[in-house]
């Protein structure tokens, strides 16, 4: 039926033809995680605000270089992390992730879902300060791999690194992260 | 995966983001002072090797760390269900124990949802009861029948809205049919399909998720009602009738 949203390749395709409403879905389709990468990196909500919408300009212009099928995704992160890593060597300044509080639990016999019981809010608290006080690589990629839950392919396309390099800064990130939350507080 | 790397995960759905703008108006506006360069080269025909159907589905299921998921757009009137010729490899989810919300009493999940929380008599009283907080605006419950890692039936409701639209994408073995449930309108779909749903950042993402059955999806009044179970189409709407 017309008028009615399109798979991705056929959005892009469109969209490579010069169709500002199929560019548009895309938009729609992708702002999010965009802005929230754009964040992470650029510290700020207006940066990354200004990021998102400088990225996704600039990646209309340059569709013609879009490979025909790939995954739009990492292609935009990467643009969008680009212009966050711009802004935020002009402004020097990181993102300072903060818990939402959280609503009064149900009372009741009602169980708490696994999920929920996976850490206390003292905990989380203690744990969400040890990543923001990690050195910035460290801290971006575990922002990239579990707050934001980007694939290693996109991760290592927002930051500009290789997947082997994310792999292995990961691997030592979450070292150190143990390490500051304290021997034995996760094995 | 080891416990840190998911305590991380589960943080990473308890962050406080700031409110990701639209940005869709103001680059549609820029768009028009730099236009695309375009291939000089005539495109090929592009074959549209599907029909687009502007039908219903939802997407109940996510994988757990995205439960928060697109439960705003799953409802009958915004979504579009899209034949293709082959399924995109995703992960397939099995079991829904975590991701349908708070393990809540049926007392607890009435006094806490919107709407006026039905149940279908024909299954009687459910096993187990999930309250997920919005979205959708006005929470959504679910009924499970069984226990949640063999389960034999879902069912779950939730506060429909008209202005959204999914797309869904399904085998073409899947056979979706328009059906009537109650004067309203609903659908029923048999066979391997996808869900779509939105992620923590308000995108769109889709998994295939092994079905215990087949879907009846219908409306009711300003709600979306969804049963999945391994059972007839006949038996399905026989249940959907028998709601209290």
């Amino acid at each position: 039926m017309e008028g009615r949203p399109l798979d991705e390749t056929e959005l892009v395709e469109r969209a490579k033809q010069g169709d500002e409403a199929a560019y548009g879905d895309l938009v729609q389709a992708y702002q999010g995680i965009a802005f929230r990468t754009a964040y992470l990196i650029a510290g700020s909500a207006a940066d990354a605000e200004d990021a998102a919408q400088e990225g996704f300009v600039k990646a209309w212009s340059a569709l013609h270089r879009f490979r025909a099928g790939a995954p739009f995704r990492p292609w935009i992160l990467q643009i969008v992390a680009n212009e966050a890593r711009n802004r935020r060597r002009a402004a020097g300044r990181r993102a300072h992730l903060t818990l939402r509080t959280v609503a009064a639990t149900p009372s009741g016999e009602a169980a708490p879902s696994p999920e929920a019981s996976a850490l206390d809010a003292e905990q989380r608290e203690a744990l969400l300060a040890a990543v923001n006080g990690l050195r910035e690589e460290d801290r971006l990629v575990i922002g990239c791999r579990y707050f934001l839950e980007l694939s290693e392919e996109e991760t290592a396309a927002a930051l500009g690194w290789r997947r082997g390099t994310v792999k292995s800064r990961l691997s030592r990130a979450l070292a150190r992260l143990r390490e500051r939350m304290g021997e034995g507080a996760y094995a | 995966m080891p416990e840190l790397e998911l305590a991380l995960r589960d943080l990473g759905g308890r962050l406080d983001w700031p409110a990701a703008p639209d940005l869709e108006q103001p680059v549609r506006r820029r768009l028009r002072k730099a236009p695309a360069r375009r291939r000089l080269l005539s495109r090929r025909a592009l074959v549209i090797a599907f029909a687009v159907l502007a039908v219903v589905v939802g997407a109940v299921f996510a994988v757990p760390q995205t439960r928060a998921a697109i439960l705003e757009f799953f409802h009958l009137r915004g979504v579009t269900i899209e034949p293709v010729q082959e399924l995109p490899t995703v992960p397939v989810q099995t079991g829904f124990g975590t991701f349908l919300g708070d393990r809540v009493t049926l007392a607890e999940a009435r006094e806490r949802a919107s709407f006026d929380v039905v149940v279908p008599s024909a299954l009687g009283d459910p096993d187990e009861v999930y309250f997920q907080e919005a979205p959708p605006p006005g929470g959504m419950v679910s009924f499970v029948y069984g226990t949640s890692d063999d389960p034999r039936a879902l069912f779950t409701q939730f506060a429909a809205r008209v202005d959204d639209v999914i797309l869904k994408k399904v085998a073409p073995e899947t056979k979706i049919e328009a059906v009537t449930v109650d004067g309203q309108p609903g659908y029923w779909l048999e066979g391997a399909h996808f869900f779509s749903y939105l992620d923590r950042a308000g995108d769109m993402q889709s998994e295939q998720v092994r079905l215990a059955g087949n879907v009846l999806l219908w409306e009711r009044g300003t709600r979306t009602l969804r049963l999945e179970a391994d059972i007839s189409k006949e038996e399905a709407l026989r249940i959907a009738a028998s709601l209290d």
